[in-house]
């Protein structure tokens, strides 16, 4: 009885010293080991793992990429715009101990990190206008800081991967002046539309009628030309007839005329002097 | 047995399985030691039949690894906490627990999520509401669907803390920069929108890749594009102007239609009379010339005679058909008087010979 009294006590035994030294790092973990305190060492793969029971502790300390959404800030800009910035920040703990030390975890962090970022944010934009920021050139000026935080934080055993701003707004006192504008702005469009319009529509009258004096006038010239030109046949026919006798010709167009002249009202006042009456 | 009775026979049922159980359990116990079933019963169970017995939760222990997965299903297997493998869709095996643990994850669902206005609302966003300054300073109200679907589920599991979260700051970053990239007009009117659509795609799957959060980024879909509710009028008032130039225009343009047809046919008109005029002309001065030339011929071979005739002939005519004629007598008017005598009633058959 004795005998598995002993053995019993030696399997509990074992496997409480087990769970005591055995622990799992998970895959998204790293842990650091220390021995009263002291650090011993490191342990960034997952799986099982071992350390000296009772002496030994260990800390986990997360792998991920963490995030971190800053607070909305007011900064003002180099042309002395003012922009609320809502900006967020990625990163991953790369030297746990160092992490540990400086600022043991990450609501510490967190809070060394906001004024480091905005800091840098502030002094960068400083310089720039709000246009600047706004162009292609934001990337650049992004790319500055996010290089000066990632060497601010590499002290606390933090390697940034990434700060963004997501949101840059102009205050809302701001936003009447900017509606205000963007009116007028429309307005002008919408009158230079107009006038646009009409200037078309002046244009496409303007040519329309053109056309069509320039079709009335050529209509009229050849008109003219082919009256002429028949003018000139004729004139060229009867001068050939008529030059045959000139006096001939010269009192047939008077006797024509005369028959043409008096009409059968119109008054005549005959002198019995006259050739006709003569005989009277 | 006093319930045997019983019309639901429920007792002999349960006394027949307890009865049951009894002798698989002897027959089990005998085959383990050996020994003929029955005869066993009072024998204590050797070590070999504890071993043996033993088996039988380690084999299921064993047996609880096996697990399955449906299609759009993919799992992660930790090995102490450490990933080992993605196992995909159909049977699976994975150490029993606490060796290996599998995490289920439906990876084949595209999921949505929206930034900035949300798609299909009706209210007009209030001032403050997912504004975004464009490229030429003005503030709009944006929206944007997005679709995602998890590209390596170890990544999207392990190495960030809160992937979705990290996707939708990223993709509004994202989507604030190309708009801050581009003029009003464009978001406004739509014409911009594939371009960006593309943009914003292309620029959050690097983002993403850098994050390496395992996320692929499906679809990127602008849905709404509003001007401020204090400004909306004036960018209708831009749309109206729109109109009116397409009118003033169409309006120019018909009278145009309207006016060029007439002035061709006015002109094929004018041409066309000209031409009949002209001929009229010719034709009449060949008549003229022809006619001359006729009379001529008979003139010329008596001229003085036919000169008198033909003025005779027409003074004729044109004092017969006359009504209104007076004749004065030439020595009436010496005094200076004009005393006329008015022929029109007279019946004369020959003007010559009326009067007096």
């Amino acid at each position: 009885m004795q005998k598995l009294n002993y053995y019993i006590f030696l399997i509990f035994g074992g496997l409480f010293l087990f769970f005591q030294s055995a622990f799992i790092v998970m895959q998204t973990e790293q842990v650091i080991v220390l021995q009263f305190g002291e650090y011993v060492r490191t342990i960034k793969d997952p799986g099982l793992s071992f350390k000296v029971p009772f002496v030994q502790s260990i800390i986990k300390i997360d792998r991920r990429l963490l995030s971190y959404d800053l607070p909305p800030r007011k900064i003002t800009l180099g042309d002395q715009k003012f922009l609320v910035l809502d900006s967020y920040t990625r990163y991953r703990i790369a030297d746990p101990l160092k992490f540990f030390k400086s600022v043991r975890n990450e609501h510490n962090a967190q809070n060394r990190l906001v004024p480091i970022i905005m800091g840098r944010m502030q002094s960068a934009l400083g310089k720039s206008s709000l246009s600047e920021l706004l162009s292609v050139k934001r990337v650049e000026i992004l790319d500055d800081i996010v290089t000066g935080v990632r060497e601010a934080v590499a002290e606390f055993g933090i390697e940034l991967i990434d700060v963004r701003i997501r949101k840059a707004d102009l205050p809302p006192e701001n936003s009447k002046a900017i509606f205000d504008r963007m009116q007028s702005d429309r307005e002008r469009e919408a009158k230079l539309l107009r006038a646009e319009g009409e200037e078309r529509a002046l244009v496409i009258r303007a040519d329309a009628d053109k056309q069509v004096t320039n079709i009335l006038s050529e209509a009229r010239r050849q008109a003219m030309i082919l009256e002429g030109t028949a003018e000139a046949e004729a004139t060229k026919l009867l001068t050939q007839a008529y030059s045959q006798d000139k006096h001939f010709a010269e009192f047939i167009q008077r006797m024509r005329l005369l028959q043409e002249a008096i009409q059968s009202d119109t008054p005549l006042y005959l002198s019995t002097d006259s050739e006709a009456l003569q005989g009277l | 047995m006093s319930f045997d009775n019983n019309p639901w026979g429920k007792r002999n049922r349960n006394n027949k399985g307890n009865f049951d159980l009894n002798r698989i359990l002897e027959q089990f116990n005998g085959i383990f030691s050996g020994k003929d079933g029955g005869k066993a019963r009072k024998t204590p169970p050797t070590k070999r039949t504890l071993f043996i017995l033993s088996l039988i939760p380690l084999g299921l222990w064993l047996a609880s690894g096996f697990y399955k997965l449906l299609p759009y299903e993919q799992a992660l297997v930790l090995r102490f906490g450490k990933w080992v493998r993605t196992d995909g869709e159909g049977l699976n095996y994975h150490l029993p627990y606490p060796i290996e643990i599998v995490q289920k994850v439906p990876t084949g669902t595209i999921h949505r999520m929206d930034i900035g206005v949300p798609s299909g609302s009706q209210n007009f966003p209030s001032a403050e509401e997912h504004i975004m300054l464009t490229g030429d300073e003005n503030i709009l109200h944006i929206g944007m669907s997005l679709s995602w679907q998890i590209r390596d589920l170890s990544q999207f599991v392990l190495i960030s803390q809160n992937p979705i979260d990290t996707l939708k700051v990223a993709a509004e970053s994202v989507l604030r920069e190309i708009i801050g990239h581009t003029k009003t007009v464009p978001i406004i009117s739509r014409s911009g929108w594939g371009e960006m659509n593309q943009q914003v795609q292309k620029r959050l799957q690097v983002l993403v890749d850098k994050y390496q959060i395992g996320i692929r980024v499906v679809n990127v879909e602008l849905h709404t594009a509003l001007p401020p509710q204090p400004v909306a009028d004036s960018f209708t008032e831009v749309q109206r102007a729109k109109t009116y130039q397409e009118q003033v225009v169409n309006e120019a343009l018909s009278y145009a239609n309207d006016k060029i047809p007439r002035a061709r046919g006015e002109r094929e008109q004018i041409i066309q009379s000209a031409q009949a005029k002209a001929t009229q002309t010719v034709n009449i001065a060949k008549g003229k010339s022809e006619r001359f030339k006729a009379m001529y011929e008979e003139y010329r071979k008596d001229p003085e005679l036919n000169k008198k005739r033909m003025y005779y002939e027409i003074m004729s005519g044109i004092l017969s058909n006359n009504t209104n004629k007076q004749i004065f007598d030439k020595s009436l008017m010496k005094g200076g008087i004009l005393p006329h005598i008015n022929l029109n009633d007279s019946t004369l058959r020959k003007k010559k010979d009326g009067g007096q």
